[in-house]
């Protein structure tokens, strides 16, 4: 089976997953960024990605490029986790480029492209956001996110609810009475114990382990809290004051973001044109300028992939990460 | 790779049956009693062979008796019962599963998937006993209460992807690797999380077993029979009866017990060889002995096949 036809890793879309072919890795020089901040990120960057991958289906993007961010979609997010110095990062993305030429080769190219794209991707979408995302170190306490940022991971889940067409948008009548929000703060329970299940189990950090047990614990506590803010906000969104923001924020009448929920439910013959919904972006939502920005990023591998610009103009464009 | 589901049966079972036994430490009492999600963590986490006893060894000789620390006790006590799972199925495995292992197919065996699914109905009540609900393993969820309210099908590959990288960025994600000969991906696995299970098939198993496989993984090997009087202790302080049995009586004939049975006298020996070790019953070195510290899980491919084959005759 050759395994660039199939999406890996995401048991969420009934595929898997294969062994690989070893390669040198020459590109990996030292270790994390020493003392580096992490970001704690709510759900509305993966939110945008998974978008930016129904969208790019659209693009005049060289296909081997669309198959290799389908197929690696695991590695776009995980790079939300990068941590690299950049000169790791500089050589990565010159070796991933040398891989792109011999077919023995691509599939690696491919993954490694993948993780780099999704390692600007990130960055590129926080600069965006128009709430901040806490900092912490690694070791340190993992910090609850913040009421705006689960605010807009619920304004984002409803708007994606409301483009099913079995919903209509009416779906807030629908809604459960506040007292058995407790239901819904277990549902998002078991949307996480789902996970657990599709991972089947931990990988602890073996350099020092109970630095990592403490955090770990410390992080499911954080998050099973969590459910509930977020069964909490779902159900009375208007509690904290956002209105203005998500208007500003979101516009589901914006082309490039009506295109991304149409393919969301299965309309494969939309009339909207791709090209033309980026160009209107400019003066549209903040949602719909992210999407553009981060399909003109993959159009910059693109173009590098097939010659037209060089990897030192690439790599540029990562300095304003 | 072993199962998830199946795991934290093993381990709560095990506990309980080590909290009926007078001579578990109070310590460990308090701490697994207190911290039952911590327990569940440890029971699913992998490489405690190489953690539990340096832990367990430092704590008991500087104990402090704080919250946390009887959390991360109560993680490492479930982590020992990962290790009696794991060293009863895996092998299990490879004896009814054999063609998968010897294509290396990836994502879990049916034989784990036919395990969970009955662990699922039989030690969690047909998955309606927490951690789980009986419509975990149910289409995008819609068999909650709440389902209809969250568009599950849409958010649950955003809630994995956010979890992943928490998870990624609890660990010193693909750092120091100067020398690795290794490609990208493995670079990547071993420290990501993988979501590489499909729920659905775990939903087929629950729902519309296939009675072929029933019987090849869960019949013929006889892996749980809820006559067993390890299995039948457990339930009775589950459900919380008084055992019909003594504690010492359950473990009598255990090799002709189900498969599941003989995974919680593992479980119960290894909470019992941390308990000892712990109380200065017992050394370091005969703890891991009672433990089966670094014997591997597994014997060769080759191994189980001449096995099939002998059988076979």
């Amino acid at each position: 089976m050759n395994r660039r036809t199939f999406v890996r890793d995401t048991a969420l879309l009934s595929l898997t997953s294969m062994s690989t072919i070893a390669f040198d890795v020459k590109w990996l020089k030292s270790s994390v960024i020493p003392g580096a901040k992490m970001k704690r990120r709510n759900l509305v960057p993966f939110f945008v990605v998974e978008d930016v991958l129904r969208l790019i289906q659209y693009s005049n993007l060289d296909q081997k490029l669309i198959d290799a961010l389908e197929v690696n979609q695991a590695f776009i997010h995980l790079a939300s986790a990068n941590n690299l110095p950049r000169e790791d990062l500089n050589n990565m993305i010159r070796d991933s480029l040398s891989k792109w030429s011999s077919e023995d080769t691509l599939d690696e190219g491919q993954t490694q492209a993948s993780y780099l794209i999704g390692s600007i991707l990130f960055p590129r979408i926080d600069s965006y956001l128009p709430y901040e995302l806490p900092s912490y170190q690694m070791g340190e306490t993992i910090p609850p996110l913040s009421e705006e940022a689960i605010g807009f991971d619920i304004l984002v889940m409803q708007a994606i609810f409301q483009a099913e067409p079995w919903n209509g948008d009416d779906y807030l009548d629908k809604m459960l009475p506040a007292a058995e929000k407790e239901e819904l703060s277990h549902l998002f329970h078991l949307i996480r114990q789902r996970n657990l299940i599709r991972t089947h189990t931990f990988r602890p950090e073996f350099s020092n382990v109970e630095p990592w047990l403490e955090n770990f614990l410390q992080y499911h506590h954080l998050i099973e809290v969590e459910n509930q803010r977020y069964a909490d906000l779902y159900l009375n969104p208007d509690s904290i004051n956002m209105h203005a923001s998500w208007i500003k924020f979101y516009n589901a009448k914006d082309d490039i973001i009506q295109l991304a929920r149409d393919t969301q439910v299965g309309i494969s013959e939309s009339t909207i044109n791709l090209s033309d919904a980026i160009k209107n972006t400019p003066n549209q939502s903040t949602y719909a300028q992210i999407l553009a920005s981060c399909i003109e990023e993959i159009k910059a591998w693109d173009r590098c992939i097939s010659g037209e610009i060089t990897d030192r103009d690439l790599i540029v464009r990562y300095d304003r990460m | 790779m072993s199962e998830h589901v199946t795991h934290i049966a093993v381990a709560e079972d095990s506990v309980r049956i080590a909290r009926a036994d007078p001579t578990f430490n109070i310590v460990f009492r308090e701490s697994v009693r207190e911290f039952p999600e911590a327990v569940r963590y440890g029971s699913t986490t992998r490489s405690g062979d190489m953690f539990i006893f340096p832990l367990l060894q430092k704590w008991k000789e500087n104990w402090d008796d704080t919250p946390i620390q009887k959390e991360k006790l109560a993680f490492v006590l479930g982590w020992a019962c990962h290790l009696a799972a794991d060293r009863t199925f895996k092998p299990v495995y490879r004896m009814t599963d054999f063609a998968f292992y010897a294509r290396g197919y990836p994502g879990p065996s049916h034989a784990s998937v036919y395990h969970d699914a009955v662990t699922l109905r039989e030690v969690f009540n047909d998955g309606k006993v927490h951690p789980f609900h009986e419509s975990v393993v149910s289409h995008d969820l819609h068999r909650h209460p709440a389902g209809r309210l969250l568009p599950v099908n849409r958010i649950e590959s955003v809630f994995a992807n956010a979890y992943a990288s928490d998870l990624a960025h609890l660990k010193r994600f693909l750092s120091v690797r100067s020398e690795s000969d290794k490609s990208f991906e493995d670079l990547c696995d071993d420290d990501r999380q993988r979501f590489y299970v499909e729920v659905e098939r775990y939903e087929e198993a629950f729902h519309h077993p296939n009675p072929a496989w029933l019987r090849r993984y869960i019949i013929k090997p006889n892996f749980y029979d809820r006559q067993d009087p390890a299995i039948s202790f457990a339930r009775d302080l589950q459900e919380g009866r008084s055992p019909g049995v003594k504690l010492d009586e359950i473990w009598k004939g255990i090799e002709n017990q189900s498969l599941y049975a003989q995974s919680l006298k593992l479980g119960y020996d290894f909470l019992m060889a941390a308990n000892d070790f712990f109380t200065d019953k017992i050394n370091l070195e005969q703890a891991k002995v009672k433990m089966r510290t670094g014997q591997p899980h597994t014997q060769s491919l080759e191994y189980y096949q001449n096995l099939i084959e002998t059988e076979g005759k």
